[in-house]
């Protein structure tokens, strides 16, 4: 009787306060366990894995990226045999705002992304740049601008088509200017030249145009004799412009200041192309569409051509002092169980200190009839690091990550019901090296 | 403080059992349906994300029973001294100011709402230890993914409803619980004082919290943003309006 009442006693007790330890306890508790689940954001994997060569070919560089999903973004810097990793979470989930150039589709310069239309005005070529601003997914501003180029276009094979590479290949930004050259073939006489872009938002009607402030004449494509000069794309190198052409057979790339005057030149030969009008594919010639990665710190302009699916030829360039052709490598990426990325095609390379390097992230087939398919998509993927010098491989690594555990719950799934979505799994992007 | 302390600790002591049985029966549950949900799982079967298992296995859907449970468990408590001993004239006439009436009930509804909440986060927690008990176990352990909890947790909208990490997120989803609990007290409050607008009011306010719920539980583009501030701002003036009319209730002693 009396240890019923003294329980009895010890209830009411604790009911009379019970009120605010609860209190305490709970927000306690949410403090611990929301501190734990929330920073586990930095206990992901990013391990840097040495396989071949020597790793001291890394001590100046940092190989940088990120890996993310519509929820979070790591950011991620590699050094040597360290790597630092920055997570941030989105407050709502978002559709990661991927970006690969395509043949014909907007070209991407930092914020901006630019598109070239081309009409006839006057009698004479005109070209329309549009410039888009965004902040996020979300667009900011849209202008234009407008050049009026005095080429004269006598294709006689009407198969052949009317540019070297796509027009937006024609322009380059340097801080806030941007500057144009059409991308001209044999097939063009006059004159082209490199224009200085004046936008405006104004569409009402054709001005302002823009001015050039460098011209140079397509006179040697009337000579049937000659190989003809032919345009490839503009490149900015720093405060540099770096044009490039096919000439005579020759690859050369001429350096002009802003103010449109030439700093030199300098060409690699030989140099065969294999796209529209050129030799028929080879196991030497190279696309047109190039990719182009300028080292702003070095002075350094590579350009990377694809020979294949996993081969490329990388022709780089010193805007240093005159222009020189440094190094020239020919490289191959991979395997044919080990291809690009299929959704980004992701790679960077530069030059620095006499060594290419190159980053990839990589996607391993099971067999190599998936290479096409959506099973190309969703298989693993690798980010790879090669280091060349002199044209020879000289370092090989890997950064290992967890991206493939986003994998896992397709295992031993039914093919018909695979879906993947860039909100729900990791992929690499935006590498860079310095 | 003194009169406050005391009338909070009643007010929470009639509550608190009935609320640490809806708390455990809550982790229980949840526990319960994700072993349930894993029983087939071995080394030839698809293997679902743990955000994934959470949900197919009605971990949100449990959640919200328990929380309509726990409304209604405050709705019994906010009509028992009208009835039965009707010890709410005792209450009306205490020495003390009816405003601290109308608080301490209000804490005490609003402790056992973090307690529920504590309750889900444990469950969510313990219920990631009973996958990983489990499929560790074969396989090599091939199916485990590395950092699985803190990816789930970010990855499940449900959970980052309930869990933010942003300040907007974490504002949104205290304005939808706190407007929840001011909102059913005031439309009982109404009811008691033959205020039928109150109800109006109620509407409103439920249409809001399943606005701002919907906001958040798509994937939406980061201009929507704007949409859920207006929606957390309007549901914190609700409150205002909530609390403010609640105690004007009570002052004047909604007994009816």
């Amino acid at each position: 009787m009396g240890e019923n009442t003294a329980i009895i006693k010890i209830v009411a007790a604790i009911k009379r306060h019970a009120a605010i330890p609860l209190l305490v306890i709970c927000l306690l508790l949410l403090l611990f366990t929301l501190t734990g689940l929330y920073g586990a954001k930095d206990k992901a994997t990013f391990k840097a894995e040495h396989q071949w060569g020597d790793p001291a070919v890394l001590d100046d560089v940092t190989i940088s990226g990120q890996l993310l999903d519509g929820y979070h973004n790591a950011s991620f810097a590699w050094k040597g045999s360290d790597v630092f990793v920055k997570t941030r979470l989105n407050a709502i989930a978002e559709q990661p705002n991927f970006y690969r150039y395509s043949h014909g589709g907007e070209k991407k310069i930092g914020n901006f992304r630019y598109m070239v239309y081309n009409y006839e005005y006057s009698y004479k070529l005109g070209y329309e740049v549009t410039e888009r601003e965004f902040s996020g997914n979300k667009q900011v501003s849209n202008n234009r601008a407008i050049a009026v180029i005095p080429l004269e276009f006598s294709a006689i094979d009407k198969s052949q088509s009317p540019y070297m590479n796509s027009n937006e290949y024609g322009i380059a930004k340097i801080e806030d200017d941007v500057f144009f050259t059409v991308t001209t073939t044999r097939a063009y006489h006059g004159q082209n030249g490199i224009y200085k872009l004046s936008f405006s938002d104004d569409y009402s009607n054709d001005k302002p145009v823009s001015e050039p402030i460098t011209t140079f004449s397509l006179d040697l494509n009337k000579d049937e004799q000659s190989m003809g000069i032919e345009v490839l794309g503009l490149e900015a190198v720093g405060d540099k412009l770096a044009l490039i052409l096919v000439k005579e057979g020759k690859l050369v790339v001429e350096g002009y200041n802003l103010d449109g005057s030439l700093i030199g030149s300098a060409s690699v030969e030989p140099f065969a192309l294999n796209g529209w009008g050129h030799s028929t594919p080879s196991a030497e010639s190279v696309s047109e569409r190039y990719e182009a990665f300028a080292n702003k710190g070095e002075q350094t302009l590579t350009l990377s051509f694809r020979r294949d699916a996993l081969q490329r030829k990388a022709v780089t360039f010193s805007f240093a002092q005159s222009v020189e052709l440094t190094d020239v490598t020919d490289m191959t990426i991979g395997s044919d169980l080990f291809i690009e990325d299929r959704i980004l095609g992701l790679q960077y390379m530069t030059y620095k200190s006499g060594k290419m390097y190159v980053v990839s992230s990589l996607q391993e087939l099971e067999e190599e009839s998936h290479r096409d398919t959506f099973y190309a998509t969703i298989a693993p993927r690798r980010l790879l690091v090669q280091v060349y010098e002199k044209g020879k491989l000289v370092y090989k690594g890997e950064l290992i990550t967890d991206i493939n555990d986003d994998l896992i719950r397709l295992k031993n799934i039914n093919a018909s019901s695979i879906g993947y979505s860039t909100i729900d799994n990791r992929n690499f992007y935006e590498f860079h090296i310095e | 403080m003194k009169a406050f302390y005391r009338l909070l600790n009643y007010e929470f002591g009639e509550l608190l059992k009935e609320v640490l049985i809806i708390c455990g029966g809550l982790i229980v549950t949840t526990l319960i349906f994700i072993q349930i949900e894993l029983t087939n799982y071995n080394s030839f079967t698809v293997h679902e994300r743990y955000e994934d298992i959470f949900r197919s296995s009605g971990g949100p859907i449990i959640f919200l029973v328990f929380l309509v449970l726990l409304l209604a468990l405050y709705v019994i408590a906010t009509n028992a001294p009208y009835m039965g001993s009707r010890s709410i004239y005792t209450f009306l006439t205490l020495p003390v100011k009816r405003e601290l009436l109308y608080f301490s009930k209000l804490t005490a509804f609003l402790i056992g709402m973090l307690m529920l909440l504590a309750a889900q986060l444990i469950s969510y927690r313990l219920g990631y230890g009973i996958m990983m008990n489990k499929i560790e176990g074969y396989a090599d352990g091939q199916y485990v993914m590395m950092n699985g909890l803190f990816l789930s947790l970010i990855r499940s909208d449900f959970m980052q409803m309930l869990w933010p990490s942003s300040l907007l997120g974490i504002t949104a989803t205290v304005s939808v619980l706190v407007t929840l609990v001011t909102g059913l007290y005031y439309v009982l409050l109404c009811e008691r004082s033959k205020k039928r607008w109150g109800n109006v009011l109620i509407v409103l306010a439920f249409n809001l919290i399943s606005r701002s719920v919907l906001l958040r539980i798509e994937h939406i583009d980061s201009f929507e943003i704007k949409s859920i501030i207006i929606v957390t701002v309007l549901l914190f003036i609700f409150n205002i309006v909530f609390i403010w009319h609640s105690l004007s209730l009570i002052k004047k002693g909604a007994v009816a």
